[in-house]
């Protein structure tokens, strides 16, 4: 409720979002074009409680980072923040990169058809969390997967960077229902489940909120590529990674939430990747 | 006796860990073995067997905050409780405990052998029959106690056979089989015959947290009948509530479940410095058979601490009543109705087994982990899946460069051949992220084209069975047409096998 001349508005956030001067009605005019001859002082109140208020996609300045390591990818994930409407003309600038790397607060689904080599993106993310490449602090990590065979070879991880005394593995065909303490607690910062069987809605959902409250990153790696008309409207990326026939070169398309494809070129080429001459 | 497995085999699972200690000592009771672990049991008047699998994982991280290994851990703890005249083994087995008893009751000046070591599977070898024959008749009298029957017949047979034989090792018959064995002198012999002449290939049953807590419960002791009987223990805390109302959803059970938990702590038959292994909740429905679930913890948890809220154990709790429910068999009778749809009328809740940490141990070997550990022990307690964490070993080999954490005699392994740091790196850097457990057949026809080759790998040939013939493979990078890239190998016979994948 809005109360007259009070200086502290109580508003809960779907009100201020509807107020916001974004939301357009059908025929094109601004939602509160009627208030415009209410008093100054109110509007000055909503504009403060608008801009108290975040959309939840959009990282908190404060933030950090994680990088991958390798510039394009990184710059690629760079994080955009609102800024204030131009008082003029009342336009919202083009958003501006604040920052590079993944966001902590990050739930990323990604589509890696298994065996194109792009599971390697999650050994980098792995390494820059657990030797604390960006922001000097380690952190500890979790894989989550169903899969029994082919498992993992843990000298291929080290060798990529990731610090295995930080790193712990976990099966289980019901990651939520199984590891719900794990999403809960603050001890893994980043957490990845490989070829989940089955996430439900609600489930994604949880793991979203869960990286938010948490500031953790959770990434779900499926192993077909995600389609623009699945309703995973929890996480905050989503994006396919492929691999054109006998190239070598990780090919990163957005499905939502990124606004540009990246092409990885040379990837296994990678100092860290050397396996064709 | 420990053997290297074929390269084509099992992935790091060559041996088991020795959780099984087997003590000749003067004390009158074993109640300060009680501070290693809950599963004591008096074999004889001075032999004690103690069973570590319960607690295997969390005396080996003690063990790593101070930077020792398991069995340095673990003599230093029982140097301390016992006295100096006193010989401890260590093995996979408590049958090899047991031998290694004897044999090193003839040497004096080895108070502490380890069956995986080199010397204690050469002791092992060296078993005369005469103690074997000794320790026979005392599993016989412990099978029936354990039984209550005697239906496992004599030695005198076996004795009889031997004398005429002359023979005095019993390794001088290693080539006889177990059903022989059974066949010509009994059961008896026949297990004891088993026990003695297991090797790791044989029995994959882990015993070790790997597994999920639940598979633990099917298990029974061992998977082959060895006659354990805990000793007796003091007072086990247990509460009684009766229900009055309808009570069948977690939601509803929980608050009363931790208000019983708080209950069970404020008992004074224990105190706050002993840690729960294991606690026992049996249910008595209206119309259903009561239901009995052991909630298990994968690492001793002080309940004491979480006074009030005590979220792990309701988390375990919880996994293990989800999965008394799932688990539950269909009505046998038109009347019986599924236990989802019964209600509880009261429950009993006890503490089944706990480690009750001697003060002076405790006082010398702290029991408070780093921050992280504890944290990571306390999640691990509220999961119903381990948290697997793995260690690399300097070995070519990709099925021995690798193990999981309950592999805890990495020191006691055979022999690991030095491996250049550099070297290694950046050979595992070419390797995939992902490996077969058991290398596949390829799907298509054509295997050799499009390889790129990447290494050769040489076997331990020396150590190998005779039956393999594979001394070598050579590793080639492989892209199907389908966009799969492989990590296939060619053995010597020209026969290829995909071995792992490219992530």
């Amino acid at each position: 409720m809005v109360s007259n001349g009070a200086t502290t508005l109580h508003m809960d956030p779907l009100t201020s979002l509807l107020s916001d001067k974004r939301i357009r009605t059908a025929s094109g005019a601004r939602a509160n074009d009627h208030q415009k001859t209410q008093s100054d002082c109110q509007n000055d109140q909503q504009n403060d409680c608008q801009n108290s208020y975040q959309n939840a996609r959009y990282k908190n300045p404060q933030e950090v980072n994680l990088c991958f390591g390798i510039k394009g990818l990184d710059d690629f994930f760079a994080n955009f923040i609102d800024t204030s409407p131009d008082t003029s003309s009342g336009e919202y600038p083009a958003s501006s990169p604040k920052g590079h790397g993944l966001a902590f607060g990050t739930l990323l689904e990604m589509g890696i058809p298994f065996g194109n080599g792009g599971r390697r993106l999650l050994a980098l993310l792995l390494a820059a969390a657990t030797r604390g490449a960006c922001d000097a602090q380690k952190h500890w990590c979790l894989w989550i997967s169903a899969r029994q065979q082919p498992a993992v070879y843990p000298p291929a991880w080290q060798a990529l960077g990731v610090d295995l005394n930080r790193l712990r593995f976990a099966s289980s065909e019901c990651p939520v229902g199984d590891l719900r303490a794990v999403f809960l607690d603050d001890f893994f910062r980043v957490i990845i489940i490989d070829h989940p069987n089955g996430l439900k809605p609600d489930e994604h959902i949880f793991l979203a909120q869960c990286a938010r409250r948490h500031q953790k990153i959770i990434v779900v790696a499926r192993d077909t590529h995600l389609s623009a008309s699945d309703s995973n409207t929890a996480a905050r990326y989503r994006l396919n990674v492929s691999r054109p026939a006998r190239q070598n070169i990780l090919e990163l398309l957005p499905v939502r939430g990124l606004h540009r494809s990246l092409r990885l070129s040379s990837f296994f080429q990678h100092p860290n990747f050397k396996i064709f001459p | 006796m420990k053997s290297i497995l074929p390269l084509t085999s099992a992935l790091s699972d060559t041996s088991k860990p020795s959780l099984f200690l087997g003590i000749r000592t003067d004390v009158s009771d074993g109640g300060q073995f009680l501070s290693l672990t809950p599963k004591v049991m008096k074999w004889s008047e001075d032999t004690y067997l103690l069973d570590l699998t319960s607690v295997h994982l969390y005396w080996t991280q003690l063990a790593r905050e101070v930077g020792l290994s398991f069995v340095e851990y673990l003599s230093s703890i029982l140097s301390e409780l016992t006295a100096a005249n006193t010989s401890i083994t260590l093995a996979s087995h408590p049958w090899h405990a047991l031998l290694l008893l004897c044999v090193a009751a003839d040497r004096p000046t080895l108070n502490f052998i380890d069956a995986q070591s080199h010397l204690g599977r050469k002791l092992l070898q060296d078993t005369t029959w005469a103690h074997w024959i000794s320790r026979c008749h005392e599993l016989r009298d412990h099978f029936m106690e354990y039984s209550g029957k005697d239906t496992f017949g004599s030695l005198v047979s076996l004795s009889k056979t031997i004398n005429r034989l002359q023979f005095t090792h019993v390794s001088q018959m290693s080539d006889i089989d177990s059903p022989a064995m059974h066949r010509r002198f009994g059961k008896l012999a026949a297990t004891a015959w088993r026990w003695t002449w297991s090797s790791s290939q044989s029995e994959k049953k882990s015993h070790t947290n790997q597994s999920s807590l639940f598979e633990k419960i099917d298990q029974k002791t061992f998977g082959d009948n060895f006659p354990w009987l805990n000793i007796a223990v003091k007072e086990s805390p247990s509460v009684s509530r009766h229900i009055e109302t309808h009570l069948r959803h977690w939601d509803h059970i929980s608050p009363l479940l931790s208000e019983d938990l708080d209950k069970l702590c404020n008992l004074t038959c224990w105190t706050s410095n002993e840690r729960v292994v294991s606690l026992e909740w049996v249910l008595s429905f209206s119309c259903s058979p009561s239901l009995r679930i052991p909630v298990l913890f994968r690492h001793p948890h002080p309940l004491h601490r979480e006074s009030g809220h005590h979220k792990t154990a309701l988390l375990q709790a919880f996994h293990c009543w989800q999965r008394a429910n799932s688990s539950q068999k269909k009505p046998e009778k038109p009347g019986d109705t599924y236990i989802s749809d019964d209600s509880i009328t009261d429950w009993t809740l006890t503490v089944r087994d706990r480690l009750m940490m001697d003060p002076q141990i405790r006082s010398i070997f702290k029991d408070d982990l780093s921050q992280d550990s504890s944290k990571l022990q306390r999640l691990e307690n509220s999961l119903p899946v381990p948290l697997i964490e793995y260690w690399t070993s300097d070995h070519y080999c990709p099925e021995y460069s690798f193990e999981q954490q309950t592999q805890s005699h990495r020191e006691t392994n055979s022999k690991m051949i030095a491996f250049d740091n550099i070297a290694k790196i950046a050979t595992h850097q070419r390797r995939p992220l992902f490996i077969y457990q058991n290398p596949q057949k390829p799907q298509d026809q054509d295997q050799s084209s499009g390889l790129i080759f990447s290494e050769r790998v040489a076997t331990t040939w020396w150590s190998e069975e005779s039956s393999n013939k594979n001394t070598c493979r050579d590793y080639y990078i492989r892209m199907t047409d389908d966009g799969l890239l492989q990590w296939v190998f060619q053995n010597d016979d020209g026969t290829f096998r995909v071995h792992g994948i490219y992530g």
